[in-house]
């Protein structure tokens, strides 16, 4: 299989093909990426797609530090991020506490409707999205430290904070639905 | 520090590497750690258990979601086809070394005298041709775009408008006008390149203009254009 830096040299001579098959290759994983932190199907598919514009324009910008993959999620992070702060805080709050607000039953009625595992998926939904990221990135993409600083721009010493953050917070939410595991 | 608070620390920093450890991307040294601490300690074997089981439902809840649409490609495609780059001045060089090399390749069955001669040619055509094309890019820059802003004349606040295959000229016409916007390229790809601002926009205007543009029943497309 043709590498990714050898299809953003071809990138950089303008063969589309190319780009297409960069496309094919991270289109989904970055689509997930952002949606999870926009939570608006549309909204992610705009970014992705400007990600991509974004590439055809300026395949220059990878300066090969990173893996691709690396380098375009970071892009799309920055331009989530963007997307979400443009929205009111009073909004998300919103959003936040109608999420919780859904989950009424308490933890016995709970666990007697769900199946551990769908608890603790409707508890990675509940995460804050700094969380939801750091955990989405680390199990899911499969990121090292150094590429999950390179993503979210922070030091690694920043990076491995925020995972043992976001691991407790799941644990508390995931406590409080009724599924305690001893930790933290 | 007291032993009990190094060690606290110890695996405290431990714990914080168990994530990674547990998807397989530390570096070497930090997973040896990791093992040996692993094997000293059953509240770290606990503790990845759970990592094990959060990181399964984690892959489980994004495998579970959509996935672009398919027509996502399309509207990228479109810019790329309206915003053509030249190919860099490198790939240009190569191209233009293959031809020639081909010219001394049916040369070569000529005399010596003339394959050194058409060395030299050759030479002086690939410098040459070197030098006109850096002359002719803006900025000095290696790319380009096909409608990239020639003058100042047209510099303002560009996008990129495809009207639907039913709009009349006469309706394009009503629209432009009614929005102070000129075409001034395309059709690219299905898309033209219009000058709808004055000024370069800033991302709020750019967005604000997109989502306008996007509301006309005419309208097909709108997308942001190169500012270039």
């Amino acid at each position: 299989m043709e590498s990714d830096e050898r299809l953003i040299a071809r990138l950089k001579d303008g063969e589309k093909l190319a780009l297409q098959a960069l496309y094919a290759r991270h289109n989904v994983k970055i689509f997930r990426f952002v949606l999870r932190l926009v939570r608006d199907e549309g909204a992610a598919e705009d970014i992705v797609s400007e990600v991509f514009i974004d590439l055809w324009r300026n395949p220059g910008g990878f300066e090969g530090r990173s893996e691709a993959s690396t380098w375009l999620m970071a892009i799309a992070r920055n331009k989530a991020w963007s997307l979400l702060r443009k929205k009111k805080e009073a909004e998300l709050e919103d959003e936040t506490l109608e999420a919780i607000a859904d989950e009424k039953d308490d933890p016995e009625v709970e666990m007697q409707k769900k199946t551990k595992g769908d608890l603790l998926r409707s508890c990675l939904l509940k995460l804050s999205a700094e969380h939801r990221e750091v955990i989405d990135l680390v199990y899911y993409h499969e990121k090292s430290i150094e590429e999950v600083a390179a993503i979210v721009g922070i030091p690694e010493g920043t990076v491995k904070t925020r995972m043992f953050h976001a691991r407790k917070k799941l644990a508390e939410i995931a406590k409080a639905a009724g599924v305690d595991r001893g930790w933290p | 520090m007291s032993d009990a608070s190094d060690r606290d620390g110890a695996m405290r920093e431990i714990e914080e590497l168990l994530p990674w450890y547990a998807a397989g991307t530390l570096g070497a040294d930090d997973k040896r750690r990791v093992e040996e601490a692993l094997a000293r300690e059953p509240y770290l074997r606990a503790s990845l258990e759970t990592i094990r089981e959060d990181q399964g439902e984690t892959i489980a809840l994004n495998q579970a979601l959509a996935a672009p649409r398919p027509g996502a490609l399309d509207k990228i495609l479109a810019v790329a086809e309206a915003e053509p780059r030249r190919p860099s001045f490198a790939r240009r060089i190569v191209d233009a070394t293959a031809q020639w090399a081909e010219r001394l390749g049916r040369a070569a069955s000529a005399s010596p005298r003339a394959l050194a001669f058409a060395v030299f040619a050759a030479a002086l055509v690939v410098i040459g041709q070197g030098v006109a094309i850096v002359s002719l890019l803006p900025g000095g820059s290696l790319y380009s775009t096909a409608s990239q802003p020639k003058s100042s004349a047209s510099q303002g606040g560009f996008l990129l408008v495809g009207f639907a295959p039913t709009a009349t000229a006469a309706e394009i016409a009503d629209i432009l006008q009614k929005k102070g916007a000129t075409i001034v390229d395309g059709p690219r790809g299905g898309l033209y390149r219009l000058r709808v601002a004055e000024k370069p926009m800033t991302n709020e205007e750019r967005d604000a203009a997109l989502a306008a543009w996007r509301k006309e029943p005419i309208i097909r497309l709108a997308l942001p254009a190169n500012e270039r």
